[in-house]
């Protein structure tokens, strides 16, 4: 199976690379806020539990995934992060993901990231479709997508089987490497 | 006359004491050339007397079982646990599948069952379990009992036919992770066959290759679903057997034959099985002779009421490329509704990126009536 080269992608205010460690204590207190942990169960609880989360996000080698710390450019800071996942070099598929940092809420990191990352797996990956799953309770991620230029293509009932064995309707949405491009509102969110 | 052996269940297996009955059964089961290749015991009977010794000595084990079919009290097998005098917290534990019921998951289920009740009721620290490493079969049952891979004893084993067999040597110990996925997939079926009024269902054999070739020689098959791309008898027979195999518990994937001509009429698969998600997806195709008859609105019909409960499954998706609109009346005349229409999302046969419908049939759903015989 053949990896992903680590790659950094500059976007504007934010900055994307790889995960490191020593940002596990940004990466706890993200991971363990509620509104993050409710629709992203990483069962991280601890500093250990996520410096290890840090490094397998880091480890790009499968070939499966591509997944980015996303820091405020200016500061350094952790805000967020965004995974490519499920991705198929063969069919040239994959998936997208992403949670924001409770202190960065609302100033648009998760649209930047997304359609950062949108834009260099099309390119310098050469993926041709990525979807776009989020479950229909959260629009907040609907709301992304739709920014992102991800169309809404099905409304999946009870796709979704959390830990607790509650079911979820999902949308799916996708964008094509075809289709046509989207402006990311660099202010969009912030009011 | 028995031993205090205690009874096992397995996934419609029953493992029970040894009883003079047996005799017959085990006389079968010696006749099998793999039983005496692996078993020198099995290989010095020749005759129903010498049967009726073999279980007399097994009757007084508490740690010995015979394998039977839960539904007709068949014998398919024998498995033990034995070498305890070494200390009471270590066993070994071997076993053998009656011809004919290989590939079933006897084996497996059957190894699940008595690690289960060494470790919980006899209280064992350690089992082991060796095998020829000409045995592939076993190693397969032992990795996939959780049984970890020790290293490679040589010329340790005599099956008393004078050759001294390289043996791998694989040791679960109580205090070991069950395999991660064990706990889902113990219970999974590993073989079915499912009826209908036209149709029998039945997971494909090696012997099925020739059909299947004539099946899969065909444009549309090629284009919607083709099959693996060496068309020798002799990949074919692998793919055919591999298709058969549930035991890594992904799959449950059936041959589809004419009832009473036995034809074979098409495929149906259950693929993706997420025990955790409680998910699957399904698959299909029906031979060029055959269509235009509903086979696969019956066949789907009959697979979908079989996997949900039997798989305890909630969601079962459909996929189908929108340019193959007869996929789609099978799909919902089977109950499986459209949910989105994916753009560009898989390459098929045809080299092509197709535009998909996806299809999902939930536990709950009203089914369609009538589409079924």
């Amino acid at each position: 199976m053949t990896g992903i080269e680590h790659v950094e992608i500059a976007a504007g205010r934010w900055q994307l690379r790889p995960p490191v460690t020593s940002e596990a204590a940004d990466a706890l207190a993200m991971l363990v806020d509620p509104l993050t942990a409710q629709w992203y169960p990483a069962d991280v609880t601890d500093q250990d539990s996520a410096a290890a989360w840090c490094l397998r996000g880091a480890d790009w080698s499968t070939g499966t995934h591509a997944t980015f710390s996303v820091l405020d450019a200016t500061s350094g800071r952790l805000v967020g992060n965004v995974s490519l996942w499920g991705v198929d070099l063969a069919a040239l598929t994959a998936s997208v993901g992403y949670r924001t940092a409770p202190w960065a809420r609302g100033q648009g990191v998760a649209p930047a990231a997304v359609d950062a990352v949108t834009g260099w797996a099309f390119g310098a990956l050469g993926l041709e479709r990525v979807e776009l799953p989020h479950r229909v309770a959260n629009p907040a991620s609907c709301r992304v997508a739709q920014k992102c230029g991800y169309l809404l293509e099905g409304v999946l009932r009870q796709e979704y089987r959390d830990a607790d064995g509650v079911r979820w309707d999902c949308h799916l949405h996708a964008r094509l490497a075809a289709d046509p491009p989207v402006s990311i509102d660099p202010r969009a969110g912030a009011a | 006359m028995s031993a205090d052996t205690a009874v096992l269940e397995a996934g419609g297996l029953q493992l029970r004491g040894w009883s003079a009955g047996d005799a017959a059964g085990v006389l079968d089961m010696s006749a099998d050339p793999a039983a005496r290749q692996w078993s020198s015991s099995m290989r010095r009977i020749a005759s129903l007397q010498d049967a009726g010794e073999w279980v007399a000595a097994r009757c007084r084990s508490e740690t010995e079982w015979a394998v039977c079919d839960a539904a007709t009290g068949e014998l398919v097998g024998r498995i033990g646990l034995f070498g305890m005098a070494q200390g009471p917290a270590f066993a070994e534990i071997g076993y053998s599948v009656a011809a004919g019921w290989r590939r079933r998951g006897v084996a497996r289920r059957a190894v699940a069952a008595v690690t289960a009740y060494g470790f919980q009721t006899l209280g064992l620290a350690r089992i082991s379990l060796v095998h020829a490493v000409a045995n592939a079969g076993s190693c397969a049952v032992a990795t996939g009992a959780g049984y970890v891979f020790e290293g490679v004893e040589r010329s340790s084993l005599d099956h008393g036919d004078g050759i001294r067999y390289d043996a791998h040597r694989h040791a679960r110990l109580a205090t070991d992770p069950f395999p991660t996925d064990g706990g889902s997939r113990v219970n999974a079926p590993l073989y079915a066959e499912l009826e209908s009024d036209r149709l029998l269902l039945r997971p494909p054999t090696e012997d099925d290759a020739g059909a299947t070739r004539r099946l899969l020689a065909d444009d549309d098959i090629r284009r919607w679903n083709p099959g693996p791309d060496d068309t020798s008898e002799a990949a074919l027979r692998t793919w055919c057997a591999g298709q058969g195999d549930w035991s890594n518990g992904s799959h449950a994937t059936f041959w589809v034959f004419d009832r009473s001509a036995g034809d074979l009429l098409g495929t149906v698969s259950l693929f993706k099985i997420d025990h955790a998600q409680a998910d699957a997806e399904v698959g299909y195709r029906v031979a060029s002779w055959a269509r235009g008859g509903g086979i696969a609105t019956e066949a789907m019909g009959v697979l979908a009421d079989w996997a949900f409960p039997a798989l305890e499954l909630v969601r079962v998706e459909l996929f189908h490329a929108v340019a193959n609109p007869a996929s789609c009346r099978v799909a919902e005349k089977v109950g499986f509704r459209h949910e989105g229409t994916l753009r560009q999302s898989y390459v098929y046969g045809d080299g092509s990126r197709h535009d998909e419908h996806l299809h999902a049939r939930l536990a709950g759903d009203r089914v369609p009536v009538g589409q079924r015989a």
